[in-house]
């Protein structure tokens, strides 16, 4: 079992919880409850990486990164050394554009499900906006956040293609697990990879089983 | 702040029964049953990031790590780890290479495999690697050209090309290739495994090598195309090809030899895989060990057993093909 390979992946996978989590919330709530325009053009742009091909994905984030570009210049500002691409900072970067619909829109479902006269009701009992988030809205749409969770986490694990464009298959750096097992396929080593599939696999499992549990305990506020 | 508008704009306390409604309504939401569920789960996700973290390391491989205090102080960066971006057919080599200097000079080798041109792209691209192992020379010299080495470092192994024949196919492993011909035409080849010689040296051997014998344009609807010469070994050994041309350093490695029959190509019937090594800009400092390590008799030794070609003089530092 290759442990630094999951290990990376685990790490990778909790970065962008933690990072992806708070943004997502910010987007997903303007999401839900605004109607300017623009919004259908945000929605849409955030969905993108469900369709794309990672390919496609990759190829746009290795020409962002390549030395010279913005991206690669605020990364050398914030005391990264060497180069965006093939480094694990460039690899969490990267999780949080391929995760971006896969956290967004169960938190924006979760929201939309709150009727807008239990936020009003909250407001007309003296609650500030902050309070009301605190104690309305987040317990109402925590279902949506343990599903977003649980699915950025599951994906930040299982995602390939891009990984393997932007981070390279760099042991120790940017393999992870399911890079691994392509290159343990590569080494001939079935075995090995049989290993890590079935240790993806279970995760994965254990993943979904989560979703589905939240999703049954997802009540309406009534 | 739109918010905030909304709840100025709404008249205070609107009417008592609203009031005793979202009293409940908000008691409800923030009841201790779904606050303490909502926290386990939050544990749990975090849990299962931390579990992660800690079982990372098995007690064994813990131990070993101790014992080199500079391996724990960094993914990268850290003295005695060497950063390899190596060509696809020096795999089993390098992880013989890597047990020896593992134990002998405590030295880590870290690779990462691949196709020279692939791996040159990404070098090119600013990836973080102390050494590269090319295939050919010409990947090699367009990283030295552009000034990402120390020089145009030097060859080190001769690459031969072989065809490998898993059990069971029909092929014959015949060097020459003239079963090939034959059963490309009696239908005993159904799919036939090289790498693509666009990135892959291999693939371009196995490209030109097939193009002397008239073979390339009648075997190309039936070829898979692999990433690299590992790959391409894979698909012939598992991947349901009849047979393939790879690199005769895997034909030879027990995954592959155990499970199948290879002959080697004749050398000339392809331009030369010269396996040259580069020292890159900014490598660590036991990069320059390994280096010199690779033109000592025990490298080469251990070379000509993985199937190299061996080269006696050092010809890297002023040769150049083009």
């Amino acid at each position: 079992m290759d442990w630094r390979a999951i290990d990376i992946s685990l790490s990778l996978a909790l970065w962008a919880i933690v990072l992806l989590i708070p943004l997502a919330t910010l987007l997903a709530r303007w999401l839900a409850w605004t109607r300017v325009r623009g919004r259908s053009l945000v929605a849409t742009l955030i969905a993108l990486p469900l369709v794309l091909p990672p390919t496609v994905l990759g190829f746009y984030l290795l020409e962002a990164f390549a030395p010279g570009t913005p991206l690669a210049a605020l990364f050398r500002a914030l005391g990264g050394s060497g180069s965006l691409a093939f480094s694990f900072e460039g690899l969490v970067l990267a999780a949080l554009i391929f995760n971006l619909p896969f956290a967004v829109q169960p938190i924006e479902r979760a929201f939309e499900a709150i009727p807008p006269h239990v936020r009003e009701a909250a407001w007309v009992s003296g609650l500030g906006s902050w309070q009301t988030f605190w104690r309305i809205e987040l317990p109402l749409a925590w279902p949506g956040f343990v599903t977003a969770i649980a699915l950025v986490f599951a994906h930040s694990l299982g995602e390939f293609g891009v990984v393997l464009m932007v981070g390279g298959n760099i042991e120790g750096v940017t393999r992870t697990a399911s890079v691994a097992i392509y290159d343990k396929m590569q080494a001939l080593d079935s075995a090995g990879a049989g290993r890590m599939s079935l240790l993806l696999l279970a995760i994965s499992f254990v993943a979904i089983a989560i979703v589905n549990a939240s999703a049954r305990r997802r009540g309406g506020p009534e | 702040m739109r918010l905030r508008e909304e709840r100025d704009r709404r008249p205070r306390g609107k009417t008592d029964g609203d009031e005793g409604r979202v009293a409940r309504l908000a008691r409800a939401a923030v009841s201790r049953r779904q606050l303490l569920a909502g926290t386990a789960k939050v544990a749990f996700a975090t849990a299962l990031g931390l579990v992660g973290h800690g079982v990372r390391t098995p007690p064994e491989a813990r131990a070993a790590e101790a014992k080199r205090v500079e391996h724990i102080a960094g993914r990268t960066g850290a003295p005695g780890v060497v950063a390899v971006a190596a060509a696809s057919s020096l795999r089993f080599l390098l992880e013989d290479l890597r047990r020896v200097l593992r134990k002998e000079d405590g030295l880590e080798l870290r690779v990462s495999y691949g196709a020279s041109g692939n791996l040159a792209r990404q070098i090119m691209r600013g990836a973080p690697f102390d050494i590269f192992l090319a295939a050919d020379e010409p990947w090699a010299l367009a990283v030295a050209k552009g000034g990402l080495s120390e020089g145009a470092g030097l060859v080190f192994g001769l690459g031969r090309l072989a065809l490998f024949v898993p059990d069971g196919s029909a092929l014959v492993a015949d060097g020459t290739l003239d079963d090939l011909g034959r059963a490309l035409n009696d239908g005993r080849l159904m799919r036939f495994a090289i790498a693509n010689p666009t990135h892959a040296p291999y693939g371009r051997a196995a490209k030109e090598a097939l193009e002397a014998k008239a073979l390339w344009q009648p075997l190309r609807p039936r070829l898979l195309i692999a990433e690299n010469v590992a790959q391409a070994a894979q698909y012939a050994l598992s991947g349901g090809a009849d047979g393939g041309l790879i690199a005769a350093s895997l034909a030879r490695a027990p995954a592959l030899a155990g499970r199948g029959r290879s002959a080697l190509v004749p050398a000339d019937w392809h331009g030369p895989l010269r396996h040259r090594a580069l020292l890159l800009r900014k490598a660590r400092k036991p990069a320059r060990a390994f280096l010199a390590f690779l033109a000592t008799p025990a490298a080469r030794a251990l070379l000509a057993r993985h199937g190299f070609g061996v080269v006696h003089s050092n010809d890297g530092v002023a040769r150049n093909n083009d």
